[in-house]
């Protein structure tokens, strides 16, 4: 069974195109398999009798498990039958047989194989061995580093170049942790307003240093005071709802995405908020953020509109119900009762875990949030 | 024409005939009592003291077939002899010290320790040049080391010792025979003391006699009482004196008896014990000291200083050879090839 | 170069030498008046006498030994066994004297000989007059054990070997006798202890001993046709070995066959195998293999007598198989 992508673990066969004792010829295609994402014909690696079928239709095979037998017995060295089963019946040099081993994890391969192959990094079970039984010689491992195709694939499908290959650890393995989770527990549902941004501008222009995000924050902060079912968590199945309202912001590092919490959103003003921001990116760049600014938060905001994005429908921060996206503001076509008009805008959304909180509170709490955005002099 | 002939006593009228000075018998006494010394310390060693380790053959009551023949050769003749070897080194002057600490398997024995007990005799520098535990086979070593010899046309003559039970094997009869056709300048000393192991000659050799079966081959053969050490000295002087002058080989049967077993540890309980009584009576160092006494050649005194200093001689051996530290383990592979 | 055969070189040797050193000495069976059985030592009774150049009679152990004896007597004995199988007659006088004087001892002594003796597998004189028995000689430590595969390294080593302050079994091949060679004139040895590449190569190393190193020659030729670079390593002595030539042919090779006369069980292949599997484990890409006799004795009648015997051809195969053909 070939690696035909590389994620791939076993495939399904699908259909066999020749039958036991037919002959089939180098690079006819002999079968069908399924692998993970997509169909392939399997083409035969070599010419002889298809002498003997080890795996019938609907099976699933190990990638690298024999799955056929073409030619004699003892002949076969080609990948279609694995380079990983002993050979018990190669032809015996004149001296005591070489090992045999019955394991079928173990690479036949040289003395002088092996140590070629760790001195530049050649991966053994890749190969197909060309000396007497399949073993693979040194000569196989010179060969292998001059060759650009693997000996495995023999589908037309090709692996892409690699630029890089990096483990998931650290940041980002907890992240992507958090977010499988996520999605496995949360039921999401999404709902949108778009949010009049004409004041919003005004006061940007005169106050250049507070960030969007941070009038995201405030607006958020003060809907939340009064819409608190929204500004809950949930662990198992207990809901709890919190007096504070600390509003974590999504911070994008080189390391990974960062949420680091701003306590009491609501009781700061718009200036402290954005200079907290500010700091706490700053922290989250140097890799300085505490447990801390990590921890506590109850609703999150996270702004992709920098980056020209209209509107997205983010992940819910487990264990909070709620997180609140913020799109570009730019000018959009705007409707006044037939007339239309060219007026800043911008589209807010509102995430939410439909078993916390229902439909219209959570609309209502994003009424409120676009209120306050839409009288920005009022979050100061 | 070859003849056996019995060698009889040496009257004493007859010792300045054979260059048996006073000097020189006294020697022959010390050299003796020397022998007998170091092989009852070598008993003491193993059986009571448990210091030394191995198979070990004593030369106790052959003594003076060694001496009596060493003294009848010149210094630098060259011999062969066995693992029965002790008393020849002894007689062939390798020191005593270097014997000792051979035995104990000391780096400063003379073979390094790497011989042992059976091979103590090697000493080149004073011509004891090769001592082997295989029975028979320093004969056909020393037919070489006589056509050597001979064909270096050397004044030195080659001797080579061995038992009765030596007379059966193949290595025998090939160098006996070589010799004898080559005429090489060899003495064949043979020590028939009537045991090989725990078989007797009787058991063993098919021939009437010893003798005779040597002489079948051609061979001059004397037939000497063992035990009477100027007997042996002039039998092996004249065969000396015939084999240098004339190159002509001669076998001597020595008839004598072990006083011990056939090794240390070896009781010899298969002998009668009536012929142990009768052979110890013989002593050679016995009846040595009391003819010398009668002839009035020696004063008791004299033996008694002999006796103490050849004592001496032995304990000072003893505690050399327990100074001495054991070769180095890595340096074995030093002594296998020679480099030159 | 003018051309000899291999018994006239060997000659040329022992005559040089005994020209040189008068203290070298020849004796064995029919060497004198009979000029030898393999004319080796023709005309050298009638140049040098009969006091150096002894006939004897039968006895193997008083040759052995009256070598050893010459030698302690200061001389330079060249002894003949006429056939190799004779040599366990005289096997006490050679491994258990000669071979461990120096070392029990302790140095004292020194044993300088030869001991001349040749094999006549090939040549139809059964069991008794055909064995070929060096690894029962090079497994004592204190003999060595030369082996010449042709007229120059017969010459040459000899005269090594001679001058040798150890005892030396060397080891002549019957069959190779008449063959001939290229010998150079002027003076010249070969020194022990170093093995030859006859032939240099890529693809497999042969290490080959005595006459396996001729056939091995006519096997690589044959292996040149089908495209395979064969390495052929003549040992020349197989005590001392040069185990470092052979390791650095395997590293570059990196597969061995070892080709010899002798059976295979217990043979001189065994011990290189196990010697370069310690040394060169990792460079290997092939199990060694051994071209030998099968385990029986030998067949008197002529065709079953040169199927028992390895050649060029089981060379070849022996090479097929390494390489999975």
């Amino acid at each position: 069974m070939p690696r035909l992508d590389p994620g791939m673990q076993s495939g399904k066969i699908v259909e066999w195109l020749k039958k036991e004792g037919d002959a089939v010829k180098k690079g006819e295609p002999i079968l069908v398999v399924e692998g993970e994402k997509t169909t392939f014909e399997i083409e035969a690696p070599d010419s002889g009798p298809l002498t003997k079928i080890l795996a019938g239709v609907g099976t699933d095979v190990q990638v690298a498990q024999p799955i056929a037998v073409i030619g004699e017995p003892g002949h076969a060295t080609h990948p279609i039958i694995s380079p990983q089963k002993a050979d018990e019946e190669r032809q015996q040099p004149s001296a005591a047989p070489a090992v045999t081993s019955t394991s079928s994890d173990r690479v036949i391969a040289s003395p002088a194989a092996r140590r070629l192959a760790l001195e530049r990094g050649v991966d053994l079970t890749s190969l197909k061995g060309s000396g007497p039984g399949g073993r693979i010689t040194s000569e196989d491992i010179l060969a292998a580093r001059q060759s650009t195709a693997t000996a495995q694939t023999i589908s037309k499908v090709l692996q892409p170049a690699v630029l890089k290959k990096t483990k998931l650890v650290g940041i980002r393995k907890a992240v992507a942790e958090r977010l499988s989770f996520s999605a496995r527990t949360v039921v999401p549902v999404t709902i949108t307003v778009e949010a009049d941004a004409t004041k919003l501008m005004a006061m940007k222009e005169k106050q250049s240093h507070i960030g969007f995000t941070a009038i995201g924050v405030k607006a958020a902060a003060k809907a939340l005071e009064k819409h608190n079912s929204v500004n809950a968590t949930m662990e198992s199945d207990e809901v709890t709802t919190y007096s504070d309202i600390n509003v974590a912001v999504a911070i994008h590092t080189e390391q990974g995405l960062v949420a680091p919490v701003i306590r009491n959103a609501n009781k700061l003003s718009l200036k402290e908020i954005s200079t907290e921001i500010d700091e706490l990116s700053r922290k989250a760049a140097d890799n300085r953020l505490t447990i801390e600014n990590l921890t506590g938060g109850t609703f999150t905001v996270t702004n992709l509109g920098a980056y020209d994005i209209e509107s997205f429908a983010p992940i819910i921060n487990p264990p909070q119900c709620a997180i609140l996206g913020l799109g570009r503001i730019a000018y959009k076509p705007s409707a006044h009762g037939s007339e239309i008009s060219a007026r800043p805008a911008t589209l807010l959304t509102l995430v939410f875990d439909h078993r916390i909180i229902d439909g219209v509170p959570a609309a209502k709490f994003l009424r409120d949030v676009k209120n306050n955005l839409e009288d920005p002099e009022g979050l100061l | 024409m070859a003849t056996i002939t019995q060698v009889s006593e040496v009257s004493q009228n007859d010792y300045s005939k054979h260059g048996l000075t006073k000097e020189i018998l006294h020697k022959i006494l010390r050299k003796m009592l020397l022998l007998r010394k170091f092989e009852e310390k070598i008993e003491e060693l193993f059986l009571v003291k448990g210091l030394l380790i191995g198979p070990s053959h004593l030369y106790l009551g052959q003594e003076a077939i060694a001496v009596g023949v060493m003294f009848a050769l010149q210094p630098d003749d060259l011999t062969i002899t066995t693992y029965r070897g002790h008393g020849h080194a002894l007689a062939k002057n390798v020191p005593t010290n270097l014997c000792m600490a051979e035995l104990f398997g000391k780096s400063t024995g003379n073979c390094k320790g790497l011989g042992g007990s059976m091979h103590v005799a090697i000493y080149p520098k004073t011509g004891s040049m090769y001592a082997t535990a295989i029975v028979g086979s320093g004969i056909p070593i020393a037919a070489g080391v006589g056509l050597g010899l001979k064909q270096q046309k050397s004044n030195k003559i080659a001797a080579t010792f061995f038992g009765d039970g030596a007379c059966n094997s193949g290595a025998f009869h090939e160098g006996v025979n070589l010799i004898a056709l080559w005429q090489l300048p060899v003495l064949l000393i043979c020590e028939n003391n009537k045991y090989a192991m725990s078989t007797p000659v009787e058991k063993a050799v098919s021939s009437p006699s010893i003798a005779e079966r040597a002489h079948s081959y051609g061979l001059e053969t004397k037939v000497v009482n063992g035990n009477d050490v100027t007997s042996v000295y002039v039998a092996a002087k004249e065969a000396a004196e015939r084999a240098r002058r004339l190159s002509e080989p001669t076998f001597i049967e020595c008839r004598t008896y072990k006083m011990k077993g056939h090794g240390v540890y070896d009781k010899g309980d298969y002998r009668p014990k009536e012929e142990v009584a009768k052979w110890l009576e013989r002593d050679p160092i016995l009846t040595f000291k009391n003819r010398m006494l009668n002839e009035r050649l020696i004063t008791q005194n004299e033996i008694e200083k002999m006796e103490a200093s050849t004592q001496m001689e032995i304990e000072d051996a003893v505690t050399f050879a327990m100074q001495g530290a054991v070769l180095p383990f890595q340096e074995i592979h030093r002594y296998v090839y020679a480099e030159e | 170069m003018r051309e000899l055969t291999y018994a006239d070189a060997l000659r040329e040797a022992l005559r040089e030498e005994m020209l040189r050193d008068p203290g070298v000495i020849l004796l064995g069976e029919e060497i004198g008046v009979f000029n030898g059985v393999y004319k080796v030592t023709r005309g050298l009774l009638d140049e040098f006498g009969p006091e150096r150049v002894r006939d004897t009679p039968i006895s193997e152990a008083a040759i052995a030994g009256a070598a050893v004896g010459l030698a302690l007597a200061g001389l330079k004995p060249v002894a003949e066994i006429m056939y190799m199988d004779f040599l366990p007659i005289c096997m006490d006088q050679l491994s258990t004297q000669a071979a461990k004087m120096r070392f029990m001892s302790g140095g004292q002594l020194k044993v300088p000989f030869v001991l001349r003796t040749q094999y006549s597998l090939g040549r139809q004189h059964g069991s008794q007059h055909s064995q070929f028995t060096p690894a029962w000689f090079f497994q004592v430590p204190g003999l060595k054990v030369v082996l010449p595969s042709d007229p120059s390294d017969a010459k040459g080593l000899l005269k090594s070997s001679i001058r040798e302050p150890n005892p030396v079994l060397f080891v002549e091949s019957g069959l190779l006798y008449r063959s001939k060679g290229p010998v150079p004139e002027e003076e010249y040895t070969v020194p022990l202890g170093k093995a030859a590449v006859k032939k240099k190569g890529d693809d497999v190393t042969i290490v080959a001993v005595s006459r396996m190193v001729g056939e091995s020659l006519t096997a690589a030729k044959k292996l040149e046709d089908k495209g395979v670079s064969a390495e052929v390593i003549d040992v020349r002595t197989l005590q001392p070995l040069d185990l470092d030539a052979i390791v650095e042919s395997v590293k570059r090779t990196s597969r061995l066959i070892i080709a010899s006369d002798d059976v295979k069980r217990g043979g001189v292949g065994a011990e290189i195998s196990a010697s370069i599997t310690e040394t060169a484990f990792d460079y290997l890409d092939a199990p060694i293999t051994r071209v030998a006799c099968p385990d029986t004795p030998i067949p008197f009648s002529p065709q079953l007598e040169q199927m028992y015997m390895p050649n060029a051809e089981s060379v070849v195969q022996a090479v097929d198989t390494l390489l999975g053909r």
